[in-house]
């Protein structure tokens, strides 16, 4: 099966909004997507549902040709776009949680990213910044030899210079095996790492297809087209 | 589950730590204050502070219990803890037996650095024979006091889940939540008490012996079967039922 993530007809509704509004998605593996919206247009709702912590209202969503549950949680590597470690941690204690629970991680890696990263093991997590901690956890989830990433949001509310660190820490651990899913709507910085992009908007995908095919067609960049697609609707 | 309980005790060992503390040095400056006076002022002093230790120590345990599991299924450590391949049962459990030891270590401190004291005043020898004589009693209330425990925290566990599932981000949820628990704690109390009408059967438990020195009696306890297996199964349903909600229903 080369197929990794596959969303059919995906549907979430919360009481009176619609989040999801029939998606169809396919990752194949090795390839990284680009899911690209404003805020609000359902990005983090999708990856919700694929990290298995958001139940979908109707379609499927198959990962590895499995139901986001126990499974998928141990090939999937998580990034959510907020601050979820525990406040009493020291970075050593969550690199030793990542290694208790998920079997694919690697200290070696994480020492290297850590060190890449210019982060101190004995740091506690509250002295830590908001460039900093968005640089630890996406050590900690690259550090795993996942079949599936899924970055929410990695570039999001970090200064410039965080943010080639992070994009370099990203294209460093990627390989032709490596399959990502990456939301962001600061497309310019981030798409030359994307292979695929789906343009997300109010729960529908507006536009998708190969990222390079779609330059060469229409004589611009991802970016360009990200601006122009939301201009518009 | 074991992994889960060493981080969550690593988090809150300091707590836990200065609970115990504090119960030590209540007790201590009850000790002080009661040392050198008359026997029937000490004791209406000690056995008061005892009692409200005993009972303080059950709502914080039960409270604590109840903030561990409300941390991760309203704040944004949930996305850390319900991202690992776990099971439901093994995040539940770890959290009803980690509440459970604290529980019981609180209890522990609390009777038995009041024996200590107790059994330092005047006329001591009165007041332990006292306590040998309703040993019995005093298993049987123990045990009902750990069962009560580990109910009330699961069906608060139940509760929450429930409304988290049903509700999600409303800021209705743990108000709901509350709700749901008191009206299954009265519909479970209903239950039990009408089955142990209608099947007043009961089988009396024999413990050991009591050592001499107690007054050489045995413990007993008197259990209605309908209503215990009425209870164990309700507890397994609503721990079961709690698991399947959090792996199963509850969005974050």
């Amino acid at each position: 099966m080369d197929t990794i993530l596959k969303a059919t007809d995906l549907r979430k509704n919360y009481l009176k909004k619609r989040a999801l509004n029939g998606v169809n998605i396919e990752l194949k593996k090795g390839k990284i997507l680009g899911l690209l919206g404003p805020n609000g247009s359902g990005k983090t709702t999708f990856i919700k549902i694929a990290a298995g912590i958001l139940r979908s209202t109707s379609g499927e969503l198959l990962i590895d040709g499995q139901a986001p549950g126990v499974y998928t949680k141990s090939i999937v590597s998580y990034l959510p776009d907020v601050n979820y470690l525990f406040k009493w941690m020291r970075i050593k204690d969550a690199v030793d949680f990542f290694n208790d629970f998920y079997s694919d991680f690697s200290v070696e890696k994480s020492k290297s990213l850590l060190e890449f990263m210019k982060l101190n093991e004995d740091d506690k997590i509250t002295s830590l910044s908001k460039g900093m901690l968005e640089k630890l956890n996406l050590a900690l989830v690259l550090s795993r030899e996942a079949k599936l990433y899924i970055f929410d949001e990695p570039l999001g509310g970090v200064d410039p210079a965080t943010r080639d660190i992070i994009i370099d820490a990203i294209i460093k651990n990627c390989n032709e095996d490596t399959s990502m899913i990456i939301t962001t709507h600061l497309v310019r910085d981030i798409e030359r790492l994307f292979d695929d992009v789906a343009f997300i908007f109010d729960g529908e995908i507006i536009i998708k297809g190969d990222a390079e095919e779609l330059r060469t067609k229409s004589g611009k960049s991802i970016d360009e087209l990200f601006r122009e697609a939301y201009q518009n609707v | 589950m074991f992994k889960l309980m060493k981080y969550e005790i690593k988090g809150r060992y300091k707590t836990t730590l200065g609970i115990c503390l504090g119960i030590l040095l209540v007790n201590a400056y009850v000790f002080i204050k009661t040392y050198s006076l008359p026997a029937d002022q000490a004791y209406t002093a000690v056995i008061p502070v005892a009692f409200i230790l005993i009972i303080s120590s059950f709502v914080l345990s039960l409270i604590r219990g109840e903030k561990m599991y409300q941390r991760d299924l309203y704040g944004d450590t949930g996305y850390l803890m319900f991202t690992i391949p776990q099971k439901g049962v093994s995040i539940i459990g770890s959290k009803v037996l980690l509440s459970f030891i604290e529980f019981i270590l609180f209890e522990a401190l609390s009777v038995l650095s009041s024996l200590i004291i107790i059994s330092r005043l005047p006329e001591s020898e009165l007041v332990m024979n006292l306590f040998n004589k309703y040993l019995a009693l005093a298993t049987k209330l123990t045990f009902s006091f750990m069962s009560v425990y580990l109910f009330a925290l699961v069906l608060i566990f139940f509760s929450h889940s429930i409304s988290k599932a049903a509700l999600n981000k409303n800021k209705y949820s743990k108000p709901a939540s509350a709700l749901v628990f008191i009206l299954l704690a009265y519909t479970i109390q209903k239950a039990y008490d009408f089955i142990a009408l209608k099947m007043p059967y009961t089988i009396n438990i024999v413990g050991a012996p009591v050592d001499q020195n107690f007054g050489n009696f045995s413990i007993s306890i008197d259990l209605n079967i309908a209503c215990t297996i009425f209870m164990v199964l309700i507890f397994i349903g609503i721990f079961m039922g709690a698991s399947y909600l959090l792996e199963k229903k509850v969005d974050l």
